[in-house]
């Protein structure tokens, strides 16, 4: 009884220390990526680019991934954060709303309406394209794969 | 500690707080009322309102929130990257559907807003709704629309996303996990990316990588999509 009581709350004890480890990790990787966010900004700034810097800094980023520059482990935890808690860093824009109140509660129906029917049509044209090219592109892909079978048989042969 | 900062304090506070209890209640019971994107600003909005804290006070601190939208863009190179397999294998299908969200988006909002009466300040914000917040708000600018408006359409238009996708698709007869997923991912960003998670593993993927390059799209292309749609 004794020993199970112990055991169980050395148990809790990794738990909590494994929890903690991941939790300073990922808070690593996130000032990590708010400095390359910062970074790239500066950057953009300073050379007057017409491209935003959290663009360019996504595209270095991702050339620093295919190179092998940063590990995809360096910034798992913290882009995980980033994007899986995407909602929070707009909450206080939508509070700024309350600024525009009139004109919310004049044109509240008009502004739905545009929103449901531009959605509807996006969906379904957005949806009817890409499904006709998909159609197409996985048979293109068929018949590659099956192209380099067929060459890669005749060699052996 | 003067009652202004106090108050400040206490915004960011329940910003922060009333946003993961959502996420966390909305786990349980999968209540539409409950989604973080609508409880969290209720909450908050009531707290405004009843506290009649003033608007600068309420950003004193929450607009440290804010600017992690610009990181939050540069984290979406991990799951470009991560999905590159899946890019290689369908280049076609995955740049043409992000190209025809975006136009369709484009048109479709610019059309409507010919026809439906709405101020400018609207008018303006609504173009470009379909894409996700982070760089809806850099791109809005372009086409003469205000950043907070714009998070708010784009919100609303991620949750009608959400609602309508399925129904639609089952309408329409769009039965691959491409044609769901890019035109969740194009119309709904980070709410239709949730709902075709829903639907299957590879809508999801499919639905993210659309979102984040008809995002990217947005942006680069808004002061050429600003001259043709104005």
């Amino acid at each position: 009884m004794q020993s199970s009581l112990r055991s169980s709350h050395g148990h809790r004890n990794r738990l909590l220390l494994a929890q903690s480890k991941h939790y300073s990790v990922a808070l690593l990787q996130i000032g990590f990526i708010c400095l390359l966010a910062w970074g790239a900004h500066a950057i953009a700034a300073a050379i007057h680019s017409p491209i935003p810097g959290s663009v360019i800094g996504l595209f270095v980023v991702l050339l620093a991934l295919a190179l092998k520059i940063i590990p995809e482990k360096a910034l798992q935890l913290g882009a995980a954060w980033f994007i899986g808690d995407l909602l929070l860093f707009f909450i206080p824009p939508m509070i700024s709303v309350l600024k525009y109140e009139n004109l919310l509660e004049h044109y509240g129906l008009n502004i739905l309406f545009t929103l449901v029917v531009g959605s509807a049509s996006v969906l379904l044209s957005t949806g009817f394209v890409v499904d006709r090219v998909f159609r197409f592109e996985r048979k293109l892909n068929l018949k590659r794969q099956m192209a380099r079978q067929k060459a890669r048989g005749n060699i052996s042969l | 500690m003067s009652q202004s900062t106090l108050l400040a304090l206490l915004s960011l506070i329940v910003t922060v707080a009333s946003y993961y209890a959502a996420k966390a209640l909305y786990r349980r019971h999968k209540t539409w009322w409950l989604l973080p994107s609508i409880m969290a600003p209720v909450v908050v909005i009531v707290m405004v309102v009843m506290l009649s804290i003033p608007l600068p006070t309420y950003f004193e601190y929450t607009h440290w929130l804010v600017t992690l939208l610009a990181p939050a863009t540069v984290a979406f190179a991990l799951p470009i990257y991560r999905e590159r397999q899946l890019v290689r294998r369908y280049p076609i299908t995955i740049s043409l559907g992000v190209l025809a969200g975006v136009m369709f988006g484009l048109t479709s909002t610019w059309l409507l807003v010919q026809v439906v009466p709405l101020p400018a300040e609207l008018s303006h914000s609504v173009l470009v709704r379909s894409v996700s917040t982070p760089f809806a708000m850099q791109a809005t600018t372009s086409f003469g629309g205000v950043p907070e408006l714009t998070a708010m359409l784009v919100m609303l238009t991620g949750i009608i996303g959400m609602v309508i996708g399925e129904p639609l698709f089952r309408l329409a007869h769009i039965h691959t996990s491409l044609g769901k997923g890019v035109a969740l991912g194009a119309s709904a960003h980070g709410s239709g990316t949730a709902k075709a998670t829903e639907i299957g593993q590879q809508e999801g993927v499919v639905a993210s990588l659309t979102m984040i390059f008809a995002g990217i799209t947005m942006v680069i292309g808004a002061p050429v999509f600003a001259w043709i749609f104005s």
